[in-house]
């Protein structure tokens, strides 16, 4: 399916493959801070966000040629900074911690849930459960697309996602009482 | 030639009708048993792998864990804080285009030096020779309207949801990365969940008319607009 883009994007787009600098502008002024906040939360810092959202930037201009309308503009950009993102947590040796554990048991989220205490549990995650949990539960991606991004399975991404979502439970528990 | 067929008819319309006995059935039904039975003894019987069960039950296990108050989690979520992106552009430019920055760079020292020699020139000419003018009297002022588009304003009317459907589809169409929210997506999903109702009681109504239903495609419209509400203020943030 391919997206209908507005007239204005079809201009940036246009302008950003003919190398215009003032259109380059135009396009990251128009997702540098949604960018930015999904580096910020996958990275927990502010100067490797920084870097991360410069990185995923240079690929975008130099991948643009590449979008073929698949998904919106938006969509396509997030995709592309993520990666950046889990290339540098890759670089770091960061990697995801696997585990094999059996889920037996529930996850039960407290009534007095915040975004902020949320917030600040999710900064407490290892740098692997914070990402998978960010792209699943806040950025909206499924299970198989983060296990394609990840090189992982599907089945590795829920268990990834249960894991973060019981430590969260507990670094909330924490936080708020 | 045949007389009087009717009373034959009559009479064949009053012939008494029998019953099978009871332990017919039995007897067919304990044949076909018999025969089924035999027949599936015949066949070869295939058993899965072992590990079939194990992969199955790990993966259910994966995809059934329990988690209560999921809802709680997702207003939480809605709730995290966005970021302001720090000024980065400059030194995204010059890995963008090294050699142009320092040309542009260069060419605006000229243009500088040029434009500041011009003005020293220009000034001083007026300084010698003050230019006379027959402007005095006019002045200029200026009037600013601030315009602001309350989106409260638009939500007043249920006969707008059409256009609040519009608006929510040009934008995920085009740009909002909101739009792939998961709580945009539950929201969207709950809005197509209850046009599918509401059409399936439209057919219902059409067919037989009744108060109930009404009320319940009412209730439902209701809910509808109020969902479409809140996609709307959800993107318009």
């Amino acid at each position: 399916m391919d997206f209908k883009l507005d007239k204005y994007e079809e201009e940036l787009l246009s302008g950003c493959l003919d190398n215009k600098p003032e259109m380059q502008k135009a396009l990251y002024d128009r997702y540098k801070d949604a960018m930015y906040t999904i580096c910020y939360r996958m990275m927990n810092d502010d100067d490797e966000a920084h870097d991360v959202l410069q990185d995923g930037f240079i690929e975008v201009f130099k991948s643009l040629s590449k979008f073929k309308k698949q998904s919106t503009l938006g969509a396509w950009i997030k995709t592309i900074v993520v990666r950046a993102a889990l290339a540098k947590i890759k670089k770091q040796r960061e990697t995801v911690v696997l585990h094999h554990e059996q889920h037996d048991q529930p996850i039960i989220w407290d009534e007095n849930l915040t975004g902020e205490y949320l917030e600040k549990g999710i900064k407490e995650l290892p740098t692997g459960y914070r990402a998978v949990f960010t792209l699943i539960e806040v950025e909206g991606y499924s299970h198989k697309e983060v296990a394609n991004m990840l090189d992982i399975s599907e089945g590795t991404s829920k268990s990834q996602l249960y894991h973060s979502k019981k430590m969260l439970q507990g670094k909330l528990k924490e936080l708020m009482y | 030639m045949e007389q009087n067929k009717h009373i034959l008819r009559q009479a064949i319309q009053h012939l008494p009708e029998y019953m099978p006995k009871e332990s017919s059935w039995e007897f067919i039904s304990g044949k076909i048993q018999n025969k089924m039975s035999s027949e599936l003894s015949d066949m070869e019987q295939r058993k899965p792998r072992k590990d079939v069960w194990e992969k199955l039950s790990n993966r259910l296990r994966h995809e059934t864990w329990e988690e209560e108050n999921y809802d709680a989690l997702r207003i939480a979520i809605r709730e995290l804080p966005n970021y302001q992106a720090p000024e980065v552009w400059t030194e995204m430019q010059q890995r963008l285009h090294p050699r142009k920055i320092g040309l542009q760079l260069e060419n605006k020292r000229w243009f500088v030096g040029i434009a500041a020699s011009i003005l020293l020139i220009v000034g001083l000419f007026w300084i010698v020779n003050p230019i006379k003018t027959n402007v005095e009297g006019y002045t200029v002022q200026y009037d600013v309207e601030k315009v602001e588009v309350k989106p409260n304003v638009l939500l007043s009317e249920e006969a707008e949801e059409a256009d609040l459907l519009d608006y929510i589809q040009y934008q995920c169409a085009s740009v909002q990365l909101q739009c792939e929210k998961p709580y945009f997506k539950d929201l969207m999903q709950q809005y197509q969940d209850l046009t599918q109702a509401e059409e399936e009681l439209k057919k219902e109504i059409s067919k037989m008319p009744n108060d109930q239903l009404l009320k319940y495609q009412i209730r439902i419209r209701k809910e509808r607009v109020e969902i479409s509400k809140e996609l709307f203020q959800y993107l318009a943030g």
